[in-house]
């Protein structure tokens, strides 16, 4: 099949410098044109992550479509990253945070986009989705409350662009107190084309705006979020912690492109990704995305 | 009027400044009607306190004289001004030169100077509550001691007036949403446990504020609507229940004696309901336990609640709760029936919005998307853009494949970040109250 997308990879030693040094490379080009489409998938067995595939070892359908693939390097997919966090926890030190705000910026590639979701009583939108280089931070208020369920469902019902890597990260301190249920959420993550990725600053989980919900704990069921879309969950103590970690967690994995065939229409196509081998191997990528 | 004192703890009224330095940790100054300092002997001895210039800016004679001729937010706003570490002064201030302002006027109804003095003293409680609303919680001024002073000074005068009913209603209104505690008293908690004692060391005699207003307007349906809604055997009906409220609710299981637990724990009837409701296996667990603590109390909730859904004054709000209890007890014809007509009952949107918000979830739980959807979509015609009714309408939306609708929805919501959320309000401890609509009518009856 003859591939419609464009992948353009320059200084690919500079990019795998960077990887090493925890930065995203500056001069790496990864374009591709609106009809592709960006995976990433994370192979883990045994619960650690598996290297060395290639992308023959992957099956995609989109659609139920079977779709040729090929590897894009991680570092060189543009993000859209969304930070989400809980002010009501990363603000014990705000001086911190807008530091911790600033270094991230410079973490992220030139092509990257970055947008910053508060919650704490409510759900804020402090910055659009926008490139990195225009994006000014603002100080985030300090408030009391945890709706973090809400702000991700918000996060993954604004769909990003099929070319790039939309990435939420989700700062919280595990309790939550939303009006959406945890159903909720891992139905609308099933739907979403983010890529979650959870950091807990906390050690308890208490969901407390339903008493008579079943009690959840933490890890089951932000795990379950995370992984259903092919993110992960980590343990942070902070914001550049966790979004460094998060980073980390992203680059031992593999993102498939593929240029949707046979699958015309707008809307919701379904991603399915299994692994050509035979195997106990786990592959964790999200579920589909929206075509505009 | 007697010398009931006043009492402050030491964490509760720190404030940036002024006083804060002097005062603590010692308990200071305790004034009854008569202006005099009273001193518990069990107490440390008062400190001078600082002048805080007063009567440089309005002293509260002339600030009663301000509010009596009808310029309420002027002289509320010279009170405030002094800032939460000038609240105690102010509060002393006010005792002491009231009894001689509601004299002052030999001809003049005294009835109606009292309560001036009583609704002032209310309002500018609310006024240093709402100026405070920023402050971590133990540098906030403790205002109940001003609502409380006020409730003393109208309960030592035998003549009451009209206004004096809507003058309790306001109070515990107010007070409910400043400090429960202060509202309901201790009489939740059975033992006479080292916590309760600080706590009484901490709030003084004055603990029970309802009870003060319920001994003075008997039956009133909006203070047994409060009343109902008092911590207990479950942290109270409200079907979203304020985080707040949970804490405390987990604080008094680890402080329950040991022959309390095990009495809880032999409510094996309420436990086997609550294992029923969650779906969870039953059995002694804390939870299970705490949860049959909560049914227990959401039962005499909701047998306190029903003569109330026909009164007037509290109907919508009463329908409401009763309403959320439903719910909680998965009775859903009956939670749709309390919730229904709730509209024509109140003018207060966020009533309205809440009616059809929890009607909202009501259907969502019985998996009526089409009567779901239109609930919550009628909920934001009261309060457009709140997060919560959004957030669900957006999920039902996303799960139908209606993503650019849903999308649409919540990036509207996110350019409208200061819209108040009856439901937030709700979970946060700043719940919907009817203290602004009453302040508004005790100043209209002294007019």
């Amino acid at each position: 099949m003859m591939r419609r997308w464009v992948l353009v990879i320059t200084a690919t030693t500079l990019w795998c410098a960077a990887a090493t040094a925890g930065v995203r490379p500056q001069q790496t080009t990864f374009r591709a044109r609106t009809d592709a489409v960006i995976v990433h998938v994370t192979v883990v067995a045994g619960g650690k992550p598996v290297t060395g595939l290639t992308p023959a070892d992957f099956h995609l359908s989109d659609d139920g479509v079977a779709q040729d693939v090929a590897f894009a390097p991680v570092e060189a997919v543009p993000l859209d990253v969304e930070l989400v966090i809980q002010t009501s926890v990363s603000m014990k030190n705000p001086d911190r945070v807008r530091a911790d705000l600033k270094t991230i910026t410079g973490l992220l590639g030139p092509d990257d986009q970055l947008g910053l979701m508060t919650f704490a009583r409510t759900v804020r939108e402090e910055v659009p989705l926008q490139p990195v280089s225009v994006a000014e931070l603002p100080q985030p208020l300090k408030a009391r409350g945890a709706l973090a369920f809400d702000a991700l469902l918000q996060a993954l019902v604004r769909p990003g662009t099929p070319s790039r890597i939309h990435l939420v990260l989700l700062v919280t301190d595990g309790i939550d107190a939303s009006v959406s249920r945890p159903d909720d959420v891992l139905a609308v993550a099933g739907h979403s084309d983010a890529v979650v990725m959870v950091a807990v600053t906390g050690n308890t989980y208490l969901r407390v705006s339903d008493p008579m919900a079943p009690k959840q704990t933490p890890a089951p069921m932000l795990t379950d979020v995370s992984t259903l879309t092919g993110g992960t969950l980590v343990h942070a103590d902070d914001l550049l912690s966790a979004f460094r970690q998060a980073l980390d967690a992203f680059r031992h994995s593999y993102v498939l492109t593929y240029a949707a065939t046979n699958v015309p229409r707008a809307g919701w196509h379904a991603i399915t990704v299994t692994l050509a081998r035979s195997g106990d191997y786990r592959v964790l990528a999200r579920h589909g995305y929206v075509r505009r | 009027m007697g010398l009931t004192p006043l009492s402050l703890s030491s964490s509760s009224i720190l404030a940036p400044g002024l006083v804060a330095a002097i005062v603590f940790p010692l308990a200071v100054t305790l004034v009854g009607q008569s202006g005099t300092p009273a001193i518990p002997s069990t107490r440390p001895p008062a400190v001078e306190l600082v002048d805080l210039g007063l009567e440089e800016k309005a002293s509260p004679a002339a600030l009663l004289d301000q509010y009596e001729h009808g310029d309420h937010d002027a002289a509320v706003r010279g009170a405030v001004r002094v800032g939460p570490g000038g609240f105690e002064n102010f509060g002393r201030a006010l005792a002491k030169d009231a009894p001689a302002w509601v004299a002052q006027n030999p001809g003049s109804d005294l009835a109606r100077r009292r309560l001036i003095v009583a609704v002032f003293a209310l309002d500018v409680a609310a006024g240093f509550a709402e100026a405070s609303k920023s402050l971590a919680p133990e540098t906030r001024p403790p205002v109940r001691q001003l609502i409380e002073w006020a409730c003393r000074f109208l309960r030592s005068d035998s003549t009451s007036t009209p206004l004096e009913r809507l003058w309790f209603e306001a109070s515990v209104e107010l007070a409910v949403h400043v400090d429960p505690t202060f509202v309901y008293g201790f009489n939740h908690q059975e033992d006479a446990s080292a916590t309760q004692q600080a706590r009484e060391r901490e709030y003084g005699a004055s603990v029970d504020h309802l009870a003060h207003a319920e001994s003075r307007v008997p039956e009133d349906p909006r203070l047994l609507f409060i009343a109902a809604q008092r911590p207990g055997g479950g942290p109270g009906p409200h079907a979203w229940t304020p985080p707040s409220a949970i804490d405390s609710l987990i604080s008094q299981r680890r402080e329950m004696t040991r022959d309390e637990a095990a009495a809880l724990e032999r409510q094996g009837a309420a436990a086997e309901r609550a294992a029923a409701l969650s779906g969870e296996p039953p059995g002694p667990s804390g939870i299970l336990i705490e949860r049959a603590s909560r049914i227990l109390g959401l039962e005499r909730a909701s047998r306190e609640l029903l003569p109330l859904a026909q009164a007037p004054s509290i109907r919508a709000r009463a329908n409401l709760e009763l309403g959320c209890i439903a719910l909680c007890f998965r009775d859903d014809d009956l939670a749709r029936r309390y919730l229904d007509d709730i509209d024509e009952w109140t003018s207060d949107a966020r009533v309205k919005y809440l009616g059809h918000f929890i009607r909202g979830r009501v259907d969502e739980l019985d998996g009526r998307r089409g009567e779901m959807e239109r609930d919550y979509r009628a909920a934001l015609t009261f309060v457009p853009w709140a997060g919560s009714a959004t957030t669900k309408l957006a999920t039902l939306l996303w799960l139908e494949d209606r993503g650019p609708e849903a999308t649409a929805l919540v990036d509207d919501e996110l350019t409208h970040p200061s819209v108040d959320d009856p439901w937030a309000l709700g979970l946060f401890m700043d719940e919907v109250t009817d203290w602004p609509a009453l302040r508004e009518e005790l100043r209209a009856g002294l007019r």
